[in-house]
């Protein structure tokens, strides 16, 4: 069983693979077919860490990722903030965000994420928040927008 | 869970596929499972069931040709085509179609504000612009307008409009569909075509006549089938200067009818804003007495909740007024709203609001008065301004089941004409009806009016966190309503035939004619199937009769 301080740095970008952990992740329900995600290698840092506040664990997730180069942005009771944020980042290309925050904000950021070409490619429980990682949809032989937007 | 179009077979539906592809580029066709997952309604009723509506594919062009080119190929293919703005329509399906087949038409892309026009007070936009992008449009160019928000602002003005949501300013512009004026549309046929003075090349009044001349269209593209709607011009509201609320207690039961009637003059005279109503009644909640007083079968007796009322020094009702405009003119408006309560209503007391000048500031904006009903959510809304706190109040996600169907969403809004008398009527009638099926009360006698429709209100009524009751109480409540002329106003798509059946007037005489034009301009079928309620004669086998579900 992965503990809390692996499960925190594979969201943030540690290689995991050597450990061989399988965290507690809910299937991604809505992540892509194996041809599409990046699970199973070894995954960048994300360009932003989505942390809650209010939630211990992710503090010490911001912490971690902060130190591995990730830019965070703080998640308190609004989500309102941060979504406005990502809506104007992911404009001229999606790019790998992950987070820790509760679950009814993955929801609304996951949306967000789909509209920018990103998929899920994490979710895991971590005691009553979630964990996660979205990132830019694997087109294959398609080449082309890794974002839904061109710009508005 | 890959699906198809109804009477399509695999291997033309992957020859259409293809079409798609070639038409707006292969990047812009999803069929995978995982692509498909963002066009599933997260709230439905149906989730993971066989009753659930899938897509078949997405396809999401980036312009009116390109729509016009979709809608020649579904028609080729006869693969039935449900258009999406934002697909954010949550509690009324989301991005799912009625029809389970059907390829998504996503319009995201197409997302430029047009034009805003702050001095004519208008704004012309496609159909992928959400509320933040339309007020973010206007914020950077420090134009002097606001934009009418539902309450949750990740979904667009065309969208909301076109379904018929409504927001929280004026009566003029809170209620969408109205605001509307000119609406572009690719027909069943590929055709384009502009209604009012769009009609007109010429003109520049489309967004200010949207009648133009001869019979108006417009409306059949509102909760319709008709056209895949790729421009829509909105009237915007002018900045006001000020901003002042101010909320009348109300001592006695009936006191809600004279209030009503009041309230009902000082807004259609263009005086108010959005009125919330509320209970303070509710504090008594937790007295076993009170809630069988207020859950009673028949409707509560006013004399029994009056004395509830004064033996706890409280009042029966509480309404708020905002009132928008010249810091002189907000106070007059106020202080005449008072001089007539106070004549017309003995007993009834005031609470000073805010008097704030437009734009507020941050601080202001995030600390409205603490009885302002629901706090920064109404706030943010009736400011013009976009935001997403409302959604914390709508969705109960778990960390076990982040993404997992929890409970349904589903929206229920019946419309009730605007007195006293008829909101305790419909109290009366859906607190028995939530008895009848023996469902936990829901305090019938402390429902209040929702003031979002120009000239109509509407109610609230919390279910249990079961989808099958839930699907059977809304289908119920449906019946209900219309029994007692209460017809809901908008529905998820699994329940759209239903409430549909309840405009039964003349043996249905409006979805006749409504399906009548149907046949006549889309042979094919191939625009929203079941829309509205809406079927083209080659699905309308599909047709749900939800009768004995109910």
């Amino acid at each position: 069983m992965i503990n809390r301080r692996e499960l925190i740095a594979s969201t943030v970008g540690l290689s995991l693979a050597a450990t061989g952990a399988a965290a507690r992740t809910a299937a991604p329900a809505e992540a892509g077919p194996a041809g599409m995600a990046t699970r199973g290698k070894p995954q960048s840092v994300p360009r932003i860490f989505v942390a809650e506040r209010d939630l211990p664990a992710a503090r010490l997730a911001a912490q971690e990722a902060e130190a591995r180069g990730a830019e965070i942005v703080w998640l308190d009771a609004n989500v309102t903030p941060v979504y406005t944020r990502l809506d104007l980042a992911f404009r001229p290309a999606g790019f790998t965000v992950a987070g820790l925050t509760s679950a009814h904000h993955l929801f609304v950021l996951e949306r967000l994420g789909w509209d920018r070409g990103l998929r899920t490619v994490r979710r895991a429980e971590l005691g009553t928040a979630v964990e996660w990682r979205l990132e830019p949809r694997r087109l294959d032989s398609k080449k082309g927008a890794d974002t839904f937007f061109e710009g508005v | 869970m890959a699906v198809l179009p109804p009477n399509v077979t695999a291997d033309s539906f992957a020859s259409a596929i293809r079409e798609y592809e070639a038409a707006v580029g292969a990047e812009w066709v999803f069929t995978s499972d995982a692509d498909l997952a963002a066009y599933r309604d997260p709230y439905s009723i149906f989730r993971d069931t066989e009753r659930e509506s899938l897509a078949s594919a997405a396809v999401a062009p980036q312009s009116v040709e390109q729509v016009q080119a979709v809608v020649r190929i579904a028609n080729r293919y006869r693969t039935p085509l449900f258009p999406i703005s934002t697909g954010r329509n949550f509690a009324y399906g989301g991005a799912s179609a009625n029809l389970s087949g059907s390829v998504i038409v996503d319009l995201k892309r197409m997302n430029r504000v047009l034009r805003v026009d702050a001095d004519r007070n208008f704004a012309l936009v496609e159909p992928g612009v959400s509320y933040f992008d339309l007020h973010r449009y206007i914020q950077e160019r420090g134009l002097k307008v606001w934009i009418d928000c539902a309450d949750v602002g990740w979904g667009g003005p065309m969208g909301n409009a076109l379904d018929r949501g409504m927001g929280y300013t004026l009566p003029f512009f809170r209620e969408h569909a109205n605001a509307v004026c000119g609406v572009e549309v690719v027909l069943a046929n590929g055709e384009v075509m502009r209604t009012g003075m769009g009609a007109l090349p010429a003109a520049d009044s489309w967004q200010e006549y949207k009648h133009g001349f001869g019979p108006d269209p417009s409306g059949l593209f509102f909760q319709g089938n008709f056209g895949i709607v790729t421009k829509m011009g909105f009237r915007l509201m002018p900045e006001p200067p000020h901003y002042r609320s101010g909320a009348i207690r109300l001592p006695k039961r009936l006191d809600l009818i004279p209030a009503i009637k009041l309230v009902n003059y000082l807004s259609d005279s263009g005086m108010l804003g959005e009125v919330f109503y509320e209970s303070p009644l509710r504090a008594l909640l937790g007295n076993s007495g009170f809630s069988a007083a207020a859950n009673r079968r028949g409707g509560a007796d006013p004399a029994e909740m009056d004395r509830y009322a004064a033996d706890n020094n409280l009042d029966s009702w509480q309404v708020e007024l905002q009132f928008y405009g010249p810091r002189a003119t907000c106070l007059a408006n106020w202080e005449y709203a008072k001089s007539r309560f106070e004549s017309e209503v003995p007993g009834a007391s005031f609470l000073e609001g805010e008097s704030l000048d437009i734009p507020l500031t941050q601080e202001q904006l995030m600390n409205p008065r603490p009885w302002f009903r629901n706090g920064l959510w109404h706030r943010e809304v009736s400011m013009g301004i976009p935001s997403l706190s409302a959604w914390s109040l709508v969705d109960a996600r778990s960390a076990a089941a982040p993404d997992g169907q929890v409970v349904a969403h589903a929206g229920f809004f019946p419309i009730i004409p605007r007195s006293g008398e008829w909101v305790f009527r419909a109290q009366q009638v859906f607190g028995d009806a939530i008895a009848d099926m023996g469902l936990p009360p829901f305090n019938a006698a402390l429902s209040t009016p929702l003031v979002w429709a120009m000239f109509a209100y509407q109610m609230v009524f919390p279910l249990p966190d079961d989808n099958e009751i839930v699907h059977r109480a809304l289908l119920r409540l449906v019946e209900v309503g219309a029994e007692n002329g209460f017809g809901d106003y908008r529905s998820p798509p699994f329940h759209q035939d239903h409430v549909s059946d309840m405009y039964s007037f003349g043996d249905n005489a409006l979805r006749r004619f409504h399906e009548t034009i149907k046949d006549a301009v889309d042979p094919n079928g191939i625009l929203a199937p079941g829309r509205g309620g809406v079927w083209p004669s080659v699905y309308r086998q599909f047709r749900h009769d939800w009768s004995r579900d109910a």
